[in-house]
């Protein structure tokens, strides 16, 4: 789907290339990207190990900058913005999900969730309590609010993982491979969890590998040697659009 | 087969990166040396027992400790014979008093020669289990009333003075004006009990005293084979409260202020009394420099394990039993800490050396050091290193042992990254930053208050001049200047005074007329020397109990003095032949005490007296007030800035300290003080020949000895603690890195991330400095019995150093902090 007319979209990335330099060795991790997300998709990007998936969502959620081209978020140019504007932007309009949860251990699972709102400074603490709460409870974690990490199962971990990356009601969930480091069982718990979200409204752009995982998502890219070699709807979105 | 693959594995993996190694090794050889260089000194000088040519320990037995002039005290022989009677498990026991013997008329030399003598009791060479090397030893006949006077010489002063002649055996020489018969020469390099150079037996009072007098000796002895010290001690402290209470009024003087009288205690122990807490803070010092050093060797291989964790994950993933997979975490600690070791004994052995120069330069001129004082590396050190090697091997490699046996491999196989830093992981780096912040702080504010005291003392304002001045020890021949008895009558005491003052006179007078001569003073210890102190009652004011009057040093002077060391009179007048009339009784005070006790400038015309538990002496009017001095090194808690002084003409005492201030060469100031004291009576000896400036620096020798290395040990904390804390922040950080980039991910900006780690750093610091600081203030504490600590030296230990290492855990915070959140967070994510 070409974006560069869709000014309404969430996200929109514009000739995006990513080039990495090590040594003398030069990689383009991404070449020429466009791609625009609009509010409420679910997105899945999908491609062979090392074809820049990753770099990709980098770049999506301002982890990291491309070498050059354009992007905008929820109308913003985010392209050349200072360190801690992108850290605000990442705070309050983005949510992540790790493949390896990436939970503070020295943290609770309600500190944990908490983190993102603390960073905010505009946030009074029953407020921070009330949204730690309810994204713990749209994850059906809760009760395991005062336990530490490592007290938890690998899916448990992921959802608190993703309670904290709802806490700060973000445009966008983005989610790296969200299920790769967990059983099928588990697995299921967290992609029937982004399904859930994604019927609420919020827009996740999720990598994986998984052919299952990628066919969940209302849309499916597909990323080779840094280019998106295709672009299509899926089945869900057609059920969902039926 | 196994183990000699992980030896070579561990080999392989130092020599590819040689900076850590070398820093390592480095680490290790500075800390372990500075271990092993002190517990061989400090073994050499305090802890070994002595057991001379035996295998029992010698004790010393003696009267309390004198805490306010810093000094032994002898103790009654008739009650030290006692104690032989009385307590059964005493095996053997001799007494001493050292001192000086003048020898006179030695073939080829001219004029008068001192020497450290030692009076003992007739059994010392048995006792020692050490015969003469020519001749005979003491026999108890020698010491029977009657028996000819004999004397045994060192080694040194036979081939020094004697040159080495064996006909000087059974020969007679002049000793304290007395034909002595000399009846053998001792072996080098002995001179029990403690510096003698020639050793005369006490009189035969001292062979069995029947009953209590004013003679006074030192004891040494062993105990029978098996008895522990311990069961002494107890049969001491059952003997003592008998003989206190025996003792009758007349005699009270010998009880120490608290009542209490004989105490026994390690031989060597009871040499340095005053500077045993010194040793305890060296020793304590040095041990958690040892520790700190250990625990930044177990960071540095710490920091190796993380980076070799998913080496350490495939391996745990192939089966590695843990035995083996936590040896091949020690082969490295091994080769560490093995070639560290040997490299510690050269650092060691090239500290004592050092050390051995220092002591000989340190005793050069009064040749007091004691026999024992010798130090080397022996086996009871290289035993003690080994050990320490083998513990440093387990503590530091059984660090990043425990991080490769409780590591998450399965999350680290499974995703490629650490993973967030695991809490146990997290604590355990936290508890790191905290020992190293915690011993640094001990180890820098005592090593800076003890630097900057000792510094301070030797650049003190005594209230003297010492450019030009030399100064040196003289001593009257006994039986030519006879001291009268204290029960004598006072014209008697009177004569034998002015005789012995007459010589120091003619001989101020004789020298002061020489063209290189400003002026020649006496004293009996000049400012900068002479500590202690003790109680006087000012009339009309007396304190309820003597202790609570007002206290200072007394010294007794020649008249017209004061100029020759760069003193002055302020108020009234110095001392003239008035106050040697009979019944006057004349003092002079200094400044200070005029200032504090006489603030309305009316001190002149007052009177005041000694006063002690023993009762109170004669009145004496102050004619005078003098510019204010310190007697005493500036460092020790005996020395006293109160000091008043009376004339001694009356009372002259036999042992006198001179100081001539000269023009021109020094050399030829002493020359002229030597060829005036032959011209007047070649009989009296002068020793301690040196200038003013470095009889001040004498009494803080040791000390200053002692700050050297504390110097050195404040030189190695500082590298330890700067390394150290470096590489324990940063690899905390380091470990971290993953967590910043989540931190940054969800929305942290930099300053918020630095703001954090400078949080916990700030918390690690309170804790680690309070820890610390209170530590060090305990220690410093129980240093002060015997020590002053200038003032300034507090607010550079207490605050200077807290500083210098907030500084440098700020400092080692903020670096890695800064680099890994100048990190992108995707990298920062997925850093490996």
């Amino acid at each position: 789907m070409s974006t560069e007319n869709n000014e309404k979209a969430l996200v929109n990335l514009v000739d995006i290339n990513k080039i990495f330099y090590t040594d003398e060795v030069e990689t383009q991790a991404l070449n020429g990207i466009n791609l625009s997300i609009n509010k409420g998709e679910y997105l899945s990007i999908s491609g062979p190990s090392g074809c820049g998936k990753s770099t990709l969502l980098s770049l999506l959620g301002l982890l990291d900058t491309s070498s050059n081209g354009q992007y905008s978020l929820a109308g913003h140019d985010v392209s050349d913005l200072s360190r801690d504007e992108r850290a605000r932007i990442r705070n309050k309009e983005i949510g992540f999900v790790f493949q390896s949860f990436n939970l503070i251990s020295d943290l609770s699972v309600e500190e944990n969730v908490a983190l993102p709102l603390t960073y905010r400074g505009d946030l009074t603490a029953s407020d921070i309590q009330q949204r730690v709460t309810e994204s713990l409870e749209k994850v059906e974690m809760a009760h395991r609010g005062s336990h530490f990490p490592s007290q938890l199962s690998g899916g448990q971990q992921q959802r608190v993982a993703i309670a904290r990356a709802l806490a700060g009601t973000p445009s966008i969930i983005l989610a790296d491979e969200p299920t790769g480091n967990l059983d099928s069982k588990n697995a299921q718990t967290v992609m029937n969890l982004l399904d859930k979200l994604h019927q609420e409204g919020v827009t996740i752009c999720m990598v994986t590998h998984d052919p299952a995982s990628a066919a969940r998502a209302s849309r499916m890219i597909e990323v080779f040697d840094g280019t998106i070699v295709a672009d299509k709807a899926t089945a869900s979105a057609s059920a969902i659009a039926v | 087969m196994s183990f000699w693959i992980d030896i070579k594995y561990a080999a392989r993996l130092l020599l590819k990166k040689p900076l850590f190694a070398l820093t390592s090794i480095l680490i290790v050889a500075v800390g372990l040396g500075l271990t092993v260089y002190t517990y061989s000194m400090l073994n050499s000088l305090v802890f070994k027992p002595m057991t001379l040519n035996g295998d029992v320990p010698i004790y010393a037995i003696e009267a309390e400790y004198d805490h306010n002039h810093l000094s032994r005290r002898a103790a009654d022989p008739f009650d030290l014979n006692r104690v032989k009677r009385d307590i059964d498990v005493i095996d053997d026991i001799g007494f001493y008093q050292d001192g000086t013997a003048l020898f006179q008329d030695i073939e080829g030399k001219s004029g008068t020669v001192k020497f450290n003598a030692s009076y003992v009791s007739w059994n010392v060479f048995e006792f020692s289990s050490t015969p003469p090397m020519l001749g005979r030893g003491f026999r108890e006949s020698d010491q029977q009333k009657g028996a000819e006077p004999v004397v045994m010489l060192s080694y040194d002063i036979w081939r020094d003075y004697f040159d080495a002649n064996e006909q000087v055996v059974n020969s007679l020489l002049t000793v304290e004006g007395e034909k002595m018969r000399v009846v053998g020469v001792m072996p080098q390099g002995y001179a029990f009990p403690m510096v003698a150079q020639a050793w005369l037996l006490l009189p035969p009072e001292f062979l069995a005293p029947v009953e209590r007098s004013r003679l006074s000796a030192f004891g040494f002895m062993k105990l029978k084979p098996g008895v522990e010290f311990s069961e002494f001690e107890r049969e001491l402290d059952r003997v003592n409260p008998l003989i206190i209470q025996d003792i009758p009024e007349e005699f009270i003087w010998r009880l120490s202020d608290n009542g209490s009288y004989l105490r026994a205690l390690d031989y060597k122990e009871a040499s340095i009394t005053q500077y045993y807490s010194i040793f305890i803070a060296m020793f304590i010092v040095v041990f958690l420099i040892l520790i700190l050093a250990c625990i930044n060797i177990g960071n540095l291989l710490l920091a190796r394990v993380n980076e070799r964790i998913k080496e350490v994950a495939i391996r745990v993933a192939l089966g590695i039993p843990r035995t083996r997979l936590v040896w091949q975490m020690l082969w490295e600690s091994i080769f560490i800490c093995t070639i560290g070791g040997f490299f510690a004994i050269l650092v060691a052995g090239w500290g004592l050396e050092l050390t051995n120069m220092l002591f000989d330069n340190a005793f050069a001129v009064d040749q007091q050091k004691p026999f024992w004082w010798v130090l080397s590396l022996d086996s009871h050190a290289i035993s003690a290193l080994a050990m320490t090697v083998v513990v440093m091997i387990f503590i530091t490699g059984l660090i990043p042992a425990w991080r490769a046996l409780t590591g998450d491999f399965n999350a680290i196989l499974r995703d490629g990254t650490r993973g967030a830093m695991g809490k146990k992981a997290a604590q355990a780096s936290k508890a790191l930053v905290v020992s190293e912040i915690l011993l640094s702080c001990v180890v820098l504010v005592i090593a800076t208050i003890l630097l900057f005291t000792s510094y301070s003392a030797a650049n003190a304002d005594y209230g003297v001049d010492t450019e030009n001045r030399i100064t040196a020890r003289l001593e009257l021949p006994i039986l030519a200047y006879p001291q009268a008895s204290r029960d004598a009558p006072e014209e008697e005491q009177r004569k034998a005074g002015f005789k012995r003052s007459d010589f120091y006179y003619q001989l101020k007078e004789k020298m002061e007329a020489l063209p290189n001569v400003e002026g020649v003073a006496f004293m009996s210890a000049f400012p900068g020397t002479g500590e202690g102190t003790s109680f006087f009652e000012i009339e009309g004011r007396a304190a309820q109990v003597y202790n609570e009057n007002p206290y200072s040093n007394n010294e007794g002077v020649s008249r017209d003095s004061w100029h020759v060391v760069g003193m002055s009179i302020l108020d009234g007048r110095s001392f003239d032949y008035r106050d040697s009339e009979p019944g006057v009784r004349s003092i002079i005070i200094n400044e200070s005490i005029a200032r504090e006790f006489f603030p309305d400038g009316d001190a002149v015309g007052k009177r005041v007296r000694r006063a002690s538990s023993r009762g109170t002496g004669d009145w004496n009017t102050i004619i005078g007030v003098v510019s204010d001095t310190f007697h005493g090194s500036a460092m020790r808690s005996s020395s006293a800035s109160y000091n008043s002084y009376q004339v001694i003409d009356v009372f002259a005492p036999s042992r006198i300290s001179i100081a001539v201030h000269y023009t021109g060469r020094q050399a030829l100031a002493e020359k002229a003080l030597r060829e005036s004291i032959i011209a007047i009576d070649p009989r009296v000896a002068a020793f301690h020949v040196q200038t003013y400036d470095e009889l001040i620096y004498q009494p803080m020798m040791l000390v200053t000895a002692v700050s050297k290395i504390f110097l050195l040990c404040g030189v190695v904390a500082v590298f330890l603690a700067a390394s150290g804390i470096y590489a324990v922040a940063s690899n905390g950080v380091t470990q971290r890195t993953q967590e910043i980039g989540v931190r940054r991910a969800l929305g942290a900006t930099d300053s918020m991330i630095m703001r954090l780690f400078m949080k916990q750093a700030a918390i690690q610091l309170i804790v680690g400095l309070a820890f610390g600081l209170g530590l060090s203030l305990w220690i410093i504490d129980s240093m002060t019995d015997t020590m002053v600590m200038n003032e300034l030296s507090y607010y550079v230990g207490f605050i200077a150093m807290p500083t210098l290492i907030i500084a440098m855990v700020l400092f080692a915070t903020f670096i890695p902090t800064r680099r890994v959140v100048l990190m992108e967070p995707s990298n920062a994510l997925h850093h490996d």
